[in-house]
């Protein structure tokens, strides 16, 4: 049984990293090829024959070669990239605030006192006698405490929204702890859509319109990251409230949740 | 010899030419000089930059002033008033030693190893802003206004180092950049050795093995995506999160634990004499006991340290706090010293001090003369200490006017004052640190020679 589950996860492990991230999206569709004439010359003069072409005396034109010529007119525009900024990591008082904002009043604490306060120096936090400007670097530093404070909030919400009833319930809002991917696939990933939605603000990653027919169940490229995670989560603890403990942490350490 | 100015394209020029010249006809000119003098090249050198914060007052320590020579009587000719007498807690007498280093009344332990220290005197830190002279000595640049330009010398000699250690660069309370130089280098900033153990032991509450596995499995892949390898700070962020998950899964932190009760920590705790109680792992103490650690069980290359603090004394503060503040630091960096020396490095016969080159330093120093509300204000002059690795110990080099305590020029060679000389400023020291460890292509863009008469030859 525990062979059968190693082997399993491992499946699960390789599918991830062939369905890897949004590749879909980044994919540069270049121009399609011309087929209509792309160089007409009069009196060799291409600009001449472009003109003929706008003012419709084409019909007057003579081409060295022919009207198909495989030589365009102008070099081939650069290839475009979608537009993107740099991205920036938030300052605390932004984390504090989108942690409380996405647990619905939670926040990471220790006896009473919010951690990110106690650790603000460590953090970069300026307090405008020896440090006037926050350091907003990724750190190893950050990272480590993140983490730390996602697992906090996230056993937190866990823990307070099995005692909520159905309609004020943050992490299981649209799947019930006792729903699996077994029994209800479909509840599941509803609820990594608006999980998603509420923790990275991304509103498109129910569908894929770019996936071929045979993408299960055509989820959009992000979902299905995550439905892998609840999916090995689920196999490995045999328990979907774990399985949605490790989601809340994983989507808290994701860059999509601490930088923008 | 006398050195003259130049700039970088000279310098590099020079050193290209005088080079070829060296392999033809058997050492001429500044490099042939140096060669022949052959000083210690160690490519193995670990480095602890000790911060006095806030402008020590250099008279109690490095720089010294004789009362018989220097006092009242003649103070409105000299401009420098060591103030002696007005100490609270100390008899003002100064500390002589056998290799010929004068010191101030508030050296303390570190004048033990006086024949291991080379003091750099009459130094220039060109400005009376706390954060410029900080910046400049960490990165041995001026900065531009407040804003260090170029990385910190510490994540320079990290990163030329690699990346074999789990923190290559470990910094507590002490400013660190990382301007040019691979992510690795950046340096793991704490405000404190509480923090440190914190960030060094495993997030809690804990998930399941697997389910780490598996929550590192999805970030790993997330950053793969073409859009994560197009952004620097998410490739940025993706290795420090691999070096964080690094970091607290091999259990560093039983090695920071000054407060555990077992007989390495009761050692530590004796040896480094660190203060009981919480705020004891705060202290220089305990900092320098951890920079021990962290170097000596290869976790990190170039750890930095705030050695003391509360050093700017404009008041009456001065003299109560301003000595034994600068002597806690210094007793501090003593320990370390002995306990350096005292530890082979490697089964080698060598000692980890050897291997390891401490640079003790401030932003600036403190006016000669006392105020009118008996403290002291900035002053640009500078001075610094450094021992070890390729270190010439028991000497003094440079020296601050007898008038007003002003920096002077030197000979970098013998280190005497020399008006054709160069005025030693931070990047000569730094420089001095690179070519020991066998970097001398000014790869830090440092612009200076360095000061050959503290290097070990």
């Amino acid at each position: 049984m525990k062979m059968l589950r190693i082997a399993a996860s491992s499946l699960l492990s390789l599918s991830l990293v062939s369905f890897g991230c949004d590749s879909a999206k980044q994919v540069y569709n270049p121009p399609v090829e011309q087929t209509a004439p792309t160089v007409l010359e009069v009196d060799g003069d291409p600009f001449l024959g472009k003109k003929a072409i706008e003012q419709g005396t084409l019909g007057e034109t003579t081409s060295h070669h022919n009207a198909f010529s495989q030589v365009s007119l102008m070099p081939k525009p650069p290839v475009e990239e979608a537009p993107y900024r740099n991205r920036r990591r938030m300052d605390l008082d932004q984390l504090t605030a989108s942690l409380k904002t996405v647990s619905d009043g939670l926040e990471w604490t220790v006896n009473g006192q919010n951690q990110f306060d106690v650790l603000a120096s460590t953090l970069g936090k300026p307090d405008f006698n020896t440090i006037t400007s926050e350091d907003l670097d990724p750190s190893a530093m950050f990272l480590k405490f993140l983490n730390d404070a996602s697992r906090d909030i996230c056993f937190q919400m866990v823990e307070r929204d099995l005692q909520r009833t159905v309609s004020t319930r943050v992490l299981f809002k649209h799947a019930t702890p006792e729903m699996t991917m077994a029994n209800n696939a479909n509840a599941i990933e509803i609820n990594l859509v608006y999980l998603l939605k509420r923790f990275h603000g991304m509103s498109s990653v129910a569908s894929c319109d770019d996936c071929d027919e045979d993408t299960p169940n055509a989820l959009g490229p992000e979902l299905q990251q995550w439905v892998w995670l609840y999916q090995a989560a689920e196999h490995v603890s045999s328990s979907p409230v774990d399985a949605w403990r490790t989601v809340c942490v994983a989507l808290i350490n994701h860059p999509d949740f601490y930088m923008y | 010899m006398t050195y003259t100015k130049i700039n970088r394209r000279r310098f590099l020029q020079s050193s290209l030419a005088t080079g070829a010249g060296l392999g033809v006809f058997g050492g001429s000119g500044v490099l042939g000089a140096l060669a022949q003098r052959a000083p210690e090249v160690d490519k193995d050198i670990h480095y602890v930059f000790a911060y006095f914060s806030g402008g020590w007052d250099i008279l109690l320590g490095l720089d010294p002033r004789d009362p018989a020579q220097f006092n009242s009587g003649n103070m409105s000719q000299t401009r420098i008033q060591p103030g002696y007498e007005l100490l609270n807690g100390s008899d003002g007498q100064l500390i002589r030693t056998s290799s010929g280093l004068e010191f101030g009344p508030y050296i303390g332990m570190l004048a033990q190893h006086h024949d291991k220290l080379a003091v750099v005197r009459g130094m220039s830190m060109e400005t009376l802003t706390h954060e410029a002279g900080r910046r400049r000595f960490i990165t041995g640049k001026p900065p531009s206004g407040l804003l260090a330009r170029g990385s910190s010398m510490a994540t320079v000699f990290a990163a030329m180092h690699g990346a074999e250690q789990p923190i290559p660069n470990l910094s507590v309370r002490v400013e660190s950049y990382n301007i040019d130089q691979p992510n690795y280098a950046t340096a793991l900033r704490t405000q404190g050795v509480p923090d440190l153990i914190r960030a060094l032991r495993p997030s809690d509450p804990a998930l399941s093995r697997r389910q780490n596995v598996q929550l590192d499995q999805l970030l790993s892949t997330v950053a793969q995506c073409p859009t994560t390898l197009k952004s620097k700070s998410l490739i940025k962020a993706e290795e420090a999160r691999k070096q964080a998950l690094q970091m607290t899964t091999t259990q560093l932190d039983r090695l920071f634990d000054f407060q555990a009760n077992n007989s390495e920590m009761e050692q530590l705790r004796s040896e480094f004499a660190i203060p009981g109680g919480s705020a004891g792992l705060q202290s220089p103490e305990a900092q320098t006991a951890m920079a021990a650690q962290a170097i000596m069980n290869g976790i990190s290359r170039t750890v930095s340290i705030q050695a003391s603090g509360g050093l700017d004394t404009h008041f009456n503060d001065w003299e109560n706090d301003q000595g034994p503040r600068q002597q806690q630091g210094f007793d501090a960096i003593s320990r370390l010293i002995t306990k350096l020396e005292s530890s082979q490095y490697k089964d080698t016969g060598d000692s980890w001090l050897d291997h390891t080159v401490i640079v003790g330093f401030s932003e600036f120093s403190r006016t000669p003369m006392l105020n009118a509300r008996g403290g002291r204000d900035h002053s640009l002059t500078g001075a610094c200490f450094l021992a070890g690795a390729g270190i010439q110990g028991g000497v003094a080099v440079g020296a601050s006017s007898n008038r007003g305590m002003e920096p002077q020029a030197i000979n970098l060679s013998t280190g005497s004052v020399d008006l054709g000389g160069e005025v030693p400023k931070p990047e000569h020291v730094l420089q001095t640190l690179m070519f020991n460890a066998g970097h001398t292509g000014d790869e830090a863009d440092l612009r200076v020679y360095p000061i050959e008469a503290i290097r070990r030859g």
